[in-house]
């Protein structure tokens, strides 16, 4: 009896990380072209992404009807504030809706081609970093979207999210800007006629740097720092953040710029993904 | 409720867990201290239903846990059964009406799911050992706190209470 009992207790264990194994190998197979295994793929987005995508739901509902109660006294300073924003922001539109016209104008009359801006593509953020490990969240569009392995994904204000690492038909997975994996190239806006071109890395805990920036670069602390278009991945002039601390390493005659980062990364509830990025190594 | 549907009861938390894990997980963090819901209710549950119980626990949380996070797929997977595991077979040699069972068992269980997470897939843990050493110890001290609510919440729903077994042909 209690050898036949052990042998089942075995075997179950054998059998699951034989599973587990065999799972693997199919993940790590699939994952070579970037997309999601037929497993995982199906798993995610007939068994999570419905039920993250409802409680997402939830949340805005309880944020919206709930939230909005507790917060009273804060609301009205808000709404006022907010009032004035939209009142500065339509002033700047008519201003750059002006420019716009000129700008066409004047491109039409040097005889430049017109640049097609690239489509967006709106998403709902499903999940937010739902692990320590590493900076990721999923979003509720997948390959039938048009979504595909290193889309590059933007917050609503126009900054750089990250880029997508995992697609499957209906969700995929985005590595933030703000992993210690990731990095792009920057180019910080310091006033001259070209910036100092460096490596904008996220350090894996929640924050972003410019490395390799020449120690000679004239830094000052609030100066922009954008995409620099370097590499062909990521398009330029992407907003990344702004200077906020600036160290010296005299032994390599290297400066690193500290960023305080355009996107909110804590707290991203929709963002945009640039459909018409060619994939890259897919 | 019969041992599958024990099992069921636990394999349905865990999905909510997982569910959770994407949406509140961020929110619920103190500092870099972050939960980690799916490993919580794997330990607590896995403690109740036994080894077999446990392992098929853990493989199930180790996919839900991998699927959310392709980068360690296997190492999550792994560990998560190896924690299950873990859990299943203590729990036969521990008291399981002690409060103090689920949290101490939740600790190492948590322990070893990073500790070998860390193990198979290094990169992180290298390049920051003072900060992936500060979140483990965030998340084990958030991880046993949380695993008294469960079990709780597991005792309401019965899962463990089983009828008493004369001839002693439980598993």
């Amino acid at each position: 009896m209690r050898l036949e009992r052990d042998n089942r207790r075995g075997g179950s264990l054998l059998l699951a990380l034989l599973l587990c194994g065999l799972l693997t190998a199919l993940h790590a197979r699939s994952g070579r072209t970037g997309h999601a295994d037929l497993v995982s793929g199906l798993l995610r987005d007939r068994g999570l992404v419905p039920a993250q995508v409802a409680a997402a739901h939830l949340g805005e509902w309880w944020h919206g009807h709930i939230g909005s109660l507790l917060a009273g006294p804060g609301l009205a300073r808000r709404n006022a504030d907010l009032q004035a924003q939209v009142l500065v922001l339509t002033a700047q539109n008519k201003e750059l809706f002006s420019q716009k016209a000129e700008n066409l104008r004047l491109r039409g009359l040097l005889g430049f081609e017109q640049r097609s801006p690239r489509s967006l593509l709106a998403a709902e953020v499903i999940a937010l970093k739902p692990s320590t490990l590493s900076d990721t969240l999923t979003l509720n569009r997948g390959s039938t979207s048009g979504v595909h392995p290193h889309s590059i994904v933007l917050a609503p204000n126009g900054a750089l999210v990250g880029q997508v690492l995992d697609v499957a038909p209906g969700s995929c997975d985005v590595l933030l800007l703000t992993d210690a994996l990731s990095s792009v190239g920057a180019l910080v806006h310091n006033h001259t006629a070209s910036g100092p071109f460096g490596l904008c890395q996220g350090d894996g805990q929640g924050r972003l740097r410019v490395i390799y920036l020449a120690s000679d670069a004239h830094l000052h602390p609030g100066d922009a720092v954008t995409t620099s278009g370097l590499g062909g991945v990521f398009p330029k002039d992407v907003p990344l953040g702004a200077v906020n601390k600036i160290t010296l390493d005299k032994a390599r005659s290297l400066q690193t710029a500290i960023l305080r980062p355009s996107a909110d990364f804590n707290h991203l509830e929709e963002v945009f993904v640039l459909q018409d990025a060619a994939p890259v190594g897919g | 409720m019969t041992p599958v549907r024990h099992f069921l009861v636990v394999a349905l938390l865990l999905w909510l867990a997982a569910v959770g894990q994407g949406r509140l997980a961020q929110a619920m963090s103190i500092g870099i201290a972050q939960p980690d819901l799916p490993l919580v209710v794997l330990s607590c549950g896995a403690v109740l239903v036994g080894w077999i119980g446990g392992t098929w626990l853990g493989f199930w949380a180790g996919l839900l846990t991998a699927i959310s996070f392709p980068s360690a797929y296997g190492s999550l997977f792994f560990s998560r059964i190896a924690a299950g595991t873990f859990a299943g077979v203590i729990g036969r040699s521990l008291t399981r009406n002690n409060l103090l069972v689920p949290l101490l068992v939740t600790l190492i269980s948590t322990l070893i799911a990073e500790f070998l997470t860390a193990l198979t897939a290094p990169s992180y843990a290298v390049h920051h050992l003072r900060h992936w050493g500060l979140q483990l110890g965030g998340k084990l001290i958030y991880n046993s706190l949380l695993a008294l609510p469960v079990s709780l919440l597991l005792r309401v729903l019965r899962v463990g209470v089983v009828e008493e077994d004369t001839f002693g042909n439980r598993l």
